[in-house]
This record gives C-alpha cells, sequence and structure tokens, in this order.
C-alpha cells in the first residue's frame, strides 16, 4: 500500500484514477488544483505523485520543477499523466524532472501496472504511449 | 497594442504630475529662501527656478499634446489646446514692475525681450510646420476623392469616404470599441457610444481576444488595455452592406483603382464568401467576387497598400496579412509544397483536437476497462454506462465541431439563413427572459449554426471565476442585431481572454481553452458577422453582432428559405446539412 497523490482538475478523470488504485490498495488524495496540490506534497509525504499537466493555479510542469527544486521532494516518482503528446511537449515534461510520462488515454491496468511500478523503485525513467 | 504600450501611456501620464510635482518643488524652496511666496508661478521666471519652470512648462505640453484623454468630446481638442499654450506660457514670462518700463506699469524687462522674440518666433515656426504636416497628412489620408462625391451614388461615396476619414483617428485617438467603420451604426456613433455609455463605461478594461485573422486594437486609456477585434473580412462586408443600403448599389470609392470588373458583390454574397484562397477550386474569374480577394489583386496590381486600404477602409496591417497569406498560398500551390504557416497552423489544430478528445476518451477507456475486468462492482453499472454515453455524446459533438471548422476552412460551409426569433435561438434552460429588445425580436441567421454560436458563448461566460450570472439581451440597431451574454461577476484572465478564440496558440497550454469560440467566430463570419468580449471589473459582454435582414427587403417581407432552412435544432443531423 502506498500514498499516492492525484493533481488532477477533471472530476471524471480523477475519479476514475482514485477507483483504480483505490482497488489496487493505494491510499489516495485528489487535489484539483496546482497551487493546493503543491502546498499538499509538500506538507505530506507521499510515495508517488501523479499530476496533469493542464491545471488551474499552478501548472502541472511547475508543480513538478517545484518538486525537483525542494531538497525532500527531488526523488519522489512523479507520473505525469496529460493529453498533451506532442513531442516537443513530452520532452518539456521529461526536462522539468517527471519519472515517467504518460499520454492519455490509458487502461486501468496501465495505470496500475506502472504506479506498482514507481511505488517499488522500478519505475525508471521515460514515456508510455498506451 | 502591446502591454509596453500601454506602460508608455501610463508612464508619460505620471511623468506629467512628476514634472508638475518637480515645479512646485522648485518654487517651495525658492519661496523658503526667499521667506515670502511671489504673487504668480509665471513670476518665478524671473528667479532661480526659471531653468524647471521653462523645462517643465514644454515638456508638460508636449505630454499634453502626445496624451489623447479618453472619448469624450473635445476632450483631445482641450488638451492639444492647453499643450500648444503651455510653451507659449513658459516663454513668455509675466509682466512686471521694472525700473526702464513705463512707470507705474508692469512690463516685461528689456533684456529678456530678445529671448522672448527668439522662443516665440521658434514656436511660430515649428507650430506652423505642424500645422502643415497635419493638414497634409489629412488630405493625403482622405484622398482625391474627397471632394469628387458626385454622380448617383455620391451619398454612397462620401459616406465611405467620411467614415474612413474618421476610422483612422478613432482609432488613434483610443477608441474604447472598433466598430465596422462604414457601418451605420459607426455613421451615427450609435453603436459606438452605446458601447461605451453602457455598463462598460467606467474604467473601461476591455479585453477583447485577438486571435489570428482578427483585427485587433488596444489602446491605453486611463492606463488600462482597451481591444476591440474584427472577423476576418467582416470590415469590408460592413462597408459593402452600408453602402448599399443607402445607395441601393455599390460602387468602389475608387474607380481607377478597380481591377477587372471589380463587381462588389452583394451582402448575401459576401457573407457566404469564403475566404478565398488560390488553392480553393473556384474559377479564377470568381475570385474578385470576395472584396478581400479584389483588395489583394490590387496590391499585387502595384497600388500602393495603403491606397487600397483607404479605397476597401481596411486597416492596412489586415490588407498586408491577406496579401502575404495570398502569395503564400498561391506559391505553396505552385511549387507543390505546404506553406509552413499553413503547415504550423494545420499541426497546432490537430494537437488541439487530439488534446480535446483524448479526455473523453480516457474516462470511456476508463470505465469500459474497469467493466472488462469485471473490477466494477453491479451498482457501479448504471452509472457506468451514463459516464459512457455522456461521454460518447461529447465525443460525437467534438467530431461535429471537426466537421465544421474543417467546412468552414474549405469553403464547404453552407448557411442557410431564415427569419427567426430570438426566441427561437437563444434555448437554454436557465434563461427565461431575453432582455433589450426581447424574444420576438427577429433575426436573419442560420437556426441551426447560430445556436450553436450562442450556445459556445454561453458556456464561455462560464469561465473562472464562476460568474453570479448570465443574461442574455438583444439590441437592434439597424441594419444589425446584436445577441449580448451579459456575465456578472470577477473579469476572466486576460490570458484567457487572448486565448479564447484562437485554439491552436500556446496560451492553450496554461488557459485549457478549447476550440469552442474559434469555431463560434468561423460560424459568425459565415454568417457576415462579427464577434467579441467587453470586460470590465464587474462584468463582461459576449457579444455577436450579424446582418438583421437580407439587405433592401422591407421588414416583414417574407424571405425565401433554401432548402436546409428547415433545421431548427442544433443536433449533429442538423449540422450535417449545413455541410456540404
Amino acid at each position: 500500500m502506498a500514498r499516492v497523490l492525484v493533481l488532477e482538475d477533471d472530476a471524471d478523470i480523477a475519479g476514475l484514477i482514485a477507483h483504480i488504485l483505490t482497488r489496487d490498495g493505494h491510499l489516495i488524495d485528489v487535489v484539483s488544483d496546482g497551487a493546493l496540490g503543491w502546498e499538499r506534497v509538500r506538507r505530506a509525504p507521499y510515495d508517488v505523485v501523479i499530476v496533469d499537466r493542464v491545471m488551474p493555479g499552478l501548472d502541472g510542469i511547475d508543480v513538478v520543477r517545484a518538486c525537483r527544486a525542494s531538497p525532500d521532494l527531488r526523488d519522489v516518482p512523479i507520473l505525469m499523466l496529460t493529453a498533451r503528446a506532442l513531442p516537443a511537449e513530452v520532452q518539456q515534461g521529461l526536462d522539468a524532472g517527471v519519472t515517467v510520462y504518460m499520454t492519455k488515454p490509458f487502461v486501468p491496468k496501465q495505470l496500475s501496472a506502472l504506479v506498482a511500478r514507481l511505488v517499488a523503485g522500478d519505475g525508471g525513467s521515460g514515456t508510455v504511449h498506451p | 497594442m502591446t502591454s509596453s504600450a500601454v506602460l508608455t501611456y501610463r508612464y508619460l501620464r505620471l511623468s506629467v504630475v512628476a514634472l508638475a510635482m518637480l515645479l512646485a518643488t522648485a518654487v517651495v524652496l525658492q519661496a523658503v529662501d526667499d521667506g515670502f511666496l511671489l504673487s504668480s508661478i509665471s513670476a518665478y521666471y524671473y528667479t532661480p527656478v526659471r531653468a524647471l519652470f521653462v523645462g517643465t512648462l514644454v515638456a508638460i505640453g508636449l505630454a499634453l499634446v502626445v496624451i489623447k484623454g479618453r472619448d469624450r468630446r473635445g476632450e483631445d481638442v482641450l488638451l492639444n489646446l492647453a499643450g500648444l499654450l503651455a510653451p507659449v506660457i513658459a516663454v513668455v514670462p509675466t509682466p512686471i514692475a521694472t525700473h526702464d518700463g513705463p512707470a507705474g506699469r508692469s512690463s516685461v524687462p528689456a533684456s529678456y525681450v530678445p529671448g522672448v522674440d527668439n522662443n516665440i518666433q521658434a514656436l511660430l515656426v515649428l507650430g506652423t510646420v505642424v500645422v502643415g504636416v497635419v493638414a497634409w497628412s489629412r488630405t493625403r489620408r482622405r484622398g482625391p476623392r474627397a471632394g469628387a462625391g458626385v454622380g448617383p451614388n455620391a451619398s454612397t461615396v462620401a459616406g465611405l469616404v467620411s467614415a474612413r476619414s474618421v476610422a483612422p483617428r478613432a482609432r488613434s485617438r483610443g477608441c474604447s470599441s472598433w466598430r465596422p467603420c462604414c457601418s451605420p451604426s459607426s455613421r451615427s456613433s450609435g453603436s459606438s457610444r452605446r458601447r461605451s455609455s453602457g455598463p462598460m463605461r467606467n474604467r473601461p478594461r476591455r479585453s477583447e481576444t485577438a486571435p489570428a485573422g482578427f483585427d485587433a486594437h488596444m489602446t491605453g486609456a486611463d492606463g488600462l488595455l482597451t481591444k476591440t477585434s474584427q472577423a476576418h473580412g467582416a470590415r469590408i462586408k460592413v462597408s459593402a452592406h452600408s453602402a448599399i443600403g443607402r445607395g441601393g448599389k455599390m460602387a468602389p470609392a475608387k474607380h481607377e483603382h478597380a481591377q477587372g470588373p471589380a463587381r462588389r458583390p452583394s451582402p448575401e454574397g459576401l457573407a457566404d464568401a469564403p475566404p478565398s484562397s488560390p488553392g480553393d477550386d473556384a474559377e479564377p474569374a470568381s475570385a474578385p467576387d470576395d472584396p478581400r480577394v479584389a483588395a489583394v489583386l490590387e496590391v499585387l496590381g502595384g497600388t500602393p497598400l495603403s491606397d487600397v486600404a483607404t479605397t476597401w477602409s481596411v486597416d492596412p496591417t489586415l490588407l498586408k496579412r491577406w496579401t502575404t497569406a495570398f502569395v503564400g498560398a498561391g506559391t505553396a500551390q505552385v511549387l507543390n509544397r505546404p506553406e509552413a504557416q499553413a503547415l504550423a497552423q494545420r499541426e497546432r489544430f490537430l494537437a488541439a483536437f487530439a488534446f480535446e478528445i483524448r479526455t473523453p476518451l480516457t474516462v470511456a477507456m476508463g470505465w469500459s476497462g474497469l467493466l472488462a475486468e469485471g473490477d466494477l462492482p453491479s451498482r457501479s453499472f448504471l452509472r457506468t454506462a451514463r459516464r459512457l454515453q455522456e461521454t460518447l455524446a461529447l465525443l460525437a459533438d467534438r467530431l461535429v465541431d471537426v466537421e465544421l471548422l474543417v467546412a468552414a476552412a474549405m469553403g464547404g460551409l453552407q448557411v442557410s439563413r431564415r427569419v427567426v426569433t430570438a426566441a427561437e435561438v437563444c434555448r437554454f434552460p436557465e434563461v427565461d427572459l431575453i432582455g433589450g429588445s426581447g424574444a420576438s425580436t427577429e433575426l436573419y441567421v442560420d437556426p441551426t449554426l447560430f445556436t450553436r454560436v450562442l450556445a459556445d458563448l454561453w458556456d464561455a461566460a462560464l469561465h473562472a471565476p464562476s460568474p453570479h450570472s448570465r443574461r442574455i439581451e438583444v439590441v437592434v440597431n439597424e441594419p444589425w442585431a446584436e445577441i449580448r451574454i451579459v456575465r456578472e461577476g470577477g473579469p476572466i484572465a486576460t490570458e484567457t481572454l487572448q486565448a479564447m478564440f484562437e485554439p491552436f496558440e500556446s496560451d492553450q497550454l496554461h488557459s485549457g481553452v478549447s476550440t469552442g469560440l474559434y469555431l463560434a467566430r468561423a460560424l459568425t463570419v459565415a454568417h457576415g458577422g462579427t464577434l467579441g468580449i467587453d470586460q470590465d471589473d464587474q462584468r463582461a459582454v459576449l457579444w455577436v453582432k450579424v446582418p438583421q435582414r437580407p439587405d433592401g427587403a422591407p421588414r416583414g417581407a417574407p424571405v425565401n428559405e433554401p432548402a436546409a432552412a428547415h433545421n431548427s435544432g442544433g443536433s449533429p443531423d442538423d449540422v450535417q446539412a449545413c455541410l456540404r
């Protein structure tokens, strides 16, 4: 069981992610605003952070950069789950410090497996295009 | 106008205050030294304050001439007058009691007179030059047609020339709203005044979007952004509309520049004419039917761009953009190589469309995947089925959006207009009352497409921060009908406004704006109209303006309904009828 923070402003997708990961036995916190999400991740330890790219408050890329600039959060696995799939956008995410860049849409099994790998510290680094 | 220009304007105004304070400080210091105050500030000309006295007044004068003020009648004239007189006050000192003057009378000391003579002569020479340049500029702008408005179309041509001469000045003075320069509404100042005297009058933070293809102008008034937009090519359409409405037929204002037949099309033809390009399959002979193409051809024919812009009442920047696009598209066809800009636009469109489609697809795939895995409790089946249904409906809507966008871009959009009431197209569950001229107001639109335009505007009014309320008003200002969606609440973020009509720019990354209003713009232009957003601190007005009646048709006259005109809904099936 791991603590997972989900930063996602789309309620339907946030609900879907929460359902999948709760089913897998994880503890899930969902925040729909980037700035609030950054506050949350600063104050509480999470095993994995799943972040959308386009969010109100603070952009997902900015959240990732802020995490990587913080000594305490430099190594936390971050999964960027986004509909932005252009090569330049993917590269921007990886440059910001994303552990895995996964483009929507995805199927539940993929997300479950990926989060399990990240929790186990076996996430590596790269992109996932379902 | 860029934000730097707005800052420049703001700093200019602040500099006037700073200069006045500088002068006041110098006067106070001198008064402290003297132990008394002189009878006037001008009297300090004869004290050590003189350098600052002259310098600040000249600088203030220049600033007052440069500052255009607000849209109040005569304000700029008064500012200019004050600006011209300030240097005179600076260099002509106030008379004082002197030993060398007539006894008991004040005068300027003799030692100062040569300096005064020199300075005043310099001011007179400069003033004469400035007046000459301004007069020459206005004459050139007005062109040789100013006195040539004779013949059967004299009133029409005069109207066009008059409007043209006003338009550039209006823009340079920071008109709070850029209106079609030849529309009856702008001629009578009705629309423009109405807009600036309505709820937007106080602190006109007017932030309309300026997508590509829009002619946007921002001016700084009160140090705030003022910006309006005009649908691509709509101004020319409006010009033709108003001219025909007044003169019965339209003649080019400058016949000697017309290329070939240079026939001005009817408003119907204008409204339905897609933006032509060399890549279209249309016969070359039909290209000049579109006034934009005709104007571009005049430029390519060797007529100075500024002259063509004046003739066709179009902003030179916009005309230059059309010409560049025209040549670029033609070159791409000849070389069989995609034009770089068009290619980039296509890529951005695909990226935006993919972004739009991926989110609902994620929901559909996720929940259907859970169903397939058998991990969904039975009590969730119904809810999941509803989600899937909603998602598929959203996907179908997006598909129709794309079809309409492509049809509009390819000139395949069929606009089947007919007379409908406002109530028929303003169909929102939240709206039980249509303000202004009311629900029975007649509009001349394609009900299917226009319903979609209004729905998109209605949704756009929901942008964060959440509004307190939304309402609809209809305003008729012959020959235009304007539908306004008034949003009460905090202002929408500037970057969101800027991205609202242009879904393919990088701003989308931050604003999350979808293709909605871009399509609304395309559909509005196809109606021969324009749309935009006005905003201040309390409310935003999302407006769309279309011709109210087919030109020349008296009110109440029946309008022939095309076959597709019987569409009354906004469903995909209805929209299919608009595609050809």
